[in-house]
C-alpha cells in the first residue's frame, strides 16, 4: 500500500516513483475500472489515462486523504465518464459472471456437504454481485482493495456513515446466505 | 465458530488483505457481540471471493512505455502551441536565446541545438494532396492547403515523435515504442501506432479539431486542458469542444470524415462556410457569399471527386436554391430573389 512519501515523490517529478506507483496500483485499479465499465479494454485505457493525468498534474496535485483514494477517485470518474460518453449501459460484469456461475455451478449443496474453498468463493462472488451495485462496490473496495471507510466515502462521494452501513448490510446479507446455504442459522459446527 | 470448516488447510482463508481493519472493528463494536462475531467471520470468509483476474501484460507494458516517455520529455520545445500568434512567439523565443548566446558558449550550443530543432514545414498546394514520409516510417497524407511541421531531426533523436498540423491530414503511424503526438491549434492527439484522420482548420465555422480513428488507439485532449483526454477506439470520431474542456465523441461516419482521401467532398449537416472553405483550398480560389449569413446554413452534400469548381458551385447553388456568378478571383453565391421574395 502506498501512502504519503510516494505521493510526495510524484509531486517532485520523480519518474521512478511514478512507475512504482503504477506497478503497485494498476492491477486493482484495472479491476475496479473493469467492474465499472464492463470492458477490460476500456478499463486498461482508463487506468493509463489516470496515470498520464497524474503525471501531467504533478505540479498542482493536492493529495488530501491518500494517493490511493485519489487514484480510485480518478479511475471512478473516468470510468463513469467513458460510460456516459459512449451512451450505453455497461454490462454489469459481476451480474453476468454471477449468472454464468449460477447456471454452471453444481446443484444446491446439501446442508451437510463440506464446502470446498473454490465452491465457496463462487457462491460468495455471486452473492456480492447480487448486492445493490453501490453496496457491492463499497464492499469490494473495503474487502479486496483495502480502502478505509474514509477513502471509500471520498471515492464514491458518500458519508462515512453510509459506507459503514453498506459494509454491515453487505456482511449481514452474505451471512444470511451462508446460513441458508448450510441449512441453518446454526451455532454448531457445520462439518468435520 | 460456524465457519471453521470453510477455512483453508493452514487455518486462514486465502487472498485478501489480512491487515487489521480499524473501520470494521469500529462498526462491529456497535453491534451485539454475538452478531459482531458472526459478521467478522463472514468478513474472513469473503476472502475466498477475492478477484483473481490479472491485467493484460501488453497493456501494462504499453502504459509503462507511455509513462516513461512522458516523464522523460514533458514538453516538445520547438512546437508552437498557441493559436494565432505563431510568428510573434517565434521571434520572441529567438531573441531570448540570442541574448543568452552572447553570454556563454553553453548558450551558443543551445542555440545550435534549437536551430536543429526548428521545424521542417510541408504545405500541400491548392488542388493537391501530398504524401509526406517521415523518418520513422510513418506517412501523412495532407489535404489541399494543409501544413505539417515537424522537428528537423524528427524520429532520429530523442523520444518524441511530434508534429504540428494546421488543416486536414490522414496519418498512418509506424508502430514503435515511442508515442507519436499531433498538435493542432486546439488539441493534442497521442498515439502509439495507428491510422487516423485529423481535421483542424482554425478558420472553419465552429472550428474544432476532429479526429477519426481507423485502427489502433489514440488519446485526444484539448490544448487548453491536456489532462482531460478521451480515448478513441476504431470507428470513433472525437471532437474538441468549443469551451476547451474534455473532448467529446462525435456522431460522425468514418467514410464521410475520410472521403477527402479519395478526392470526394462529402458533408452531412455542415455549415456552408466550412464547405466553401474546403472548396477554396481545393481549387485555389475565393468564394464569396451574399449575404454572409449564408455561410451558416447547414448543408448535406456528396460530390464524387469533382474536377472543376464551376460544377461544384453550380451543384451547391442548385441544391440550396441560390444563384452564383463568376468573379475575377472565383465565385459569388447569392440568395435568389425567389428565395427571399416569393412574388418574383
Amino acid at each position: 500500500m502506498v501512502s504519503g512519501p510516494l505521493a510526495a515523490h510524484v509531486r517532485l517529478n520523480d519518474p521512478a516513483a511514478l512507475t512504482q506507483v503504477y506497478r503497485v496500483h494498476q492491477a486493482p485499479l484495472v479491476r475496479y475500472a473493469h467492474r465499472l465499465t464492463g470492458s477490460i479494454e476500456t478499463a486498461h485505457d482508463v487506468v493509463q489515462d489516470v496515470f498520464v493525468k497524474l503525471w501531467e498534474q504533478r505540479e498542482t496535485l493536492i493529495v488530501e486523504l491518500s494517493l490511493q483514494a485519489l487514484l480510485y477517485t480518478m479511475t471512478r470518474n473516468r470510468a463513469l465518464n467513458q460510460n456516459r460518453r459512449r451512451t450505453r449501459i455497461a454490462p454489469d460484469v459481476e451480474v453476468e459472471d454471477a449468472h454464468h456461475q449460477a447456471t454452471h455451478s453444481a446443484d444446491p449443496v446439501a446442508p451437510d456437504a463440506v464446502l470446498q474453498a473454490r465452491e465457496l468463493g463462487r457462491y460468495l462472488r455471486r452473492w456480492i454481485g447480487e448486492l445493490p451495485p453501490r453496496r457491492a462496490e463499497a464492499f469490494a473496495l473495503s474487502r479486496f482493495d483495502g480502502l478505509s471507510h474514509a477513502e471509500i466515502a471520498t471515492v464514491m462521494g458518500l458519508s462515512i456513515r453510509t459506507v459503514d452501513t453498506h459494509i454491515v448490510h453487505a456482511l449481514r446479507d452474505l451471512r444470511h446466505r451462508l446460513d441458508a446455504l448450510v441449512g441453518a442459522p446454526s451455532r454448531q459446527p457445520l462439518a468435520p | 465458530m460456524t465457519s471453521r470448516s470453510f477455512h483453508a488447510p493452514d487455518g486462514r482463508p486465502a487472498g485478501g488483505p489480512p491487515d487489521p481493519n480499524p473501520d470494521l472493528d469500529r462498526v462491529l463494536a456497535e453491534l451485539p457481540p454475538d452478531e459482531a462475531e458472526r459478521l467478522r467471520d463472514t468478513w474472513a470468509l469473503a476472502a475466498y471471493a477475492a478477484p483473481t483476474e490479472a491485467p493484460r501484460p501488453e497493456a501494462v507494458a504499453r502504459t509503462e512505455q507511455l509513462l516513461a516517455h512522458l516523464s522523460a520529455q514533458p514538453n516538445s520545445a520547438w512546437m508552437p502551441s498557441t493559436r494565432r500568434d505563431r510568428p510573434a512567439q517565434w521571434i520572441a523565443v529567438h531573441r531570448r536565446h540570442t541574448a543568452w548566446a552572447l553570454g556563454s558558449l553553453a548558450a551558443a550550443t543551445l542555440l545550435a541545438f534549437l536551430w536543429v530543432q526548428q521545424p521542417a514545414i510541408v504545405t500541400a498546394p491548392a488542388g493537391e494532396r501530398v504524401l509526406v514520409q517521415l523518418a520513422d516510417g510513418s506517412t501523412v497524407t495532407l489535404n489541399s492547403g494543409s501544413t505539417l511541421r515537424r522537428a528537423r531531426l524528427f524520429g532520429r533523436v530523442g523520444d518524441a515523435r511530434a508534429v504540428a498540423l494546421e488543416g486536414e491530414a490522414y496519418f498512418d503511424v509506424a508502430e514503435t515504442d515511442r508515442p507519436f503526438v499531433v498538435q493542432t491549434f486546439d488539441a493534442e492527439v497521442t498515439v502509439l501506432g495507428t491510422e487516423f484522420g485529423v481535421r483542424a482548420w482554425p478558420d472553419d465555422p465552429e472550428a474544432a479539431t476532429t479526429v477519426t480513428l481507423v485502427s489502433g488507439r489514440v488519446r485526444l485532449a484539448s490544448a487548453e486542458r491536456p489532462a482531460e483526454a478521451i480515448l478513441l477506439t476504431p470507428g470513433e470520431t472525437g471532437r474538441v469542444t468549443e469551451d476547451d474542456s474534455t473532448p467529446i465523441l462525435a456522431e460522425e461516419e468514418i467514410q464521410i470524415a475520410l472521403a477527402w482521401r479519395e478526392g470526394d467532398l462529402v458533408y452531412k449537416d455542415r455549415p456552408l462556410g466550412l464547405i466553401l472553405n474546403d472548396l477554396e483550398r481545393r481549387f485555389g480560389l475565393r468564394i464569396a457569399s451574399q449575404p454572409p449569413t449564408l455561410r451558416q446554413r447547414r448543408v448535406s452534400v456528396a460530390l464524387r471527386n469533382p474536377t472543376s469548381a464551376d460544377a461544384v458551385v453550380r451543384d451547391l447553388a442548385l441544391a440550396l436554391d441560390l444563384r452564383y456568378r463568376a468573379r475575377a478571383d472565383g465565385f459569388e453565391l447569392y440568395a435568389t430573389p425567389a428565395a427571399s421574395e416569393p412574388t418574383d
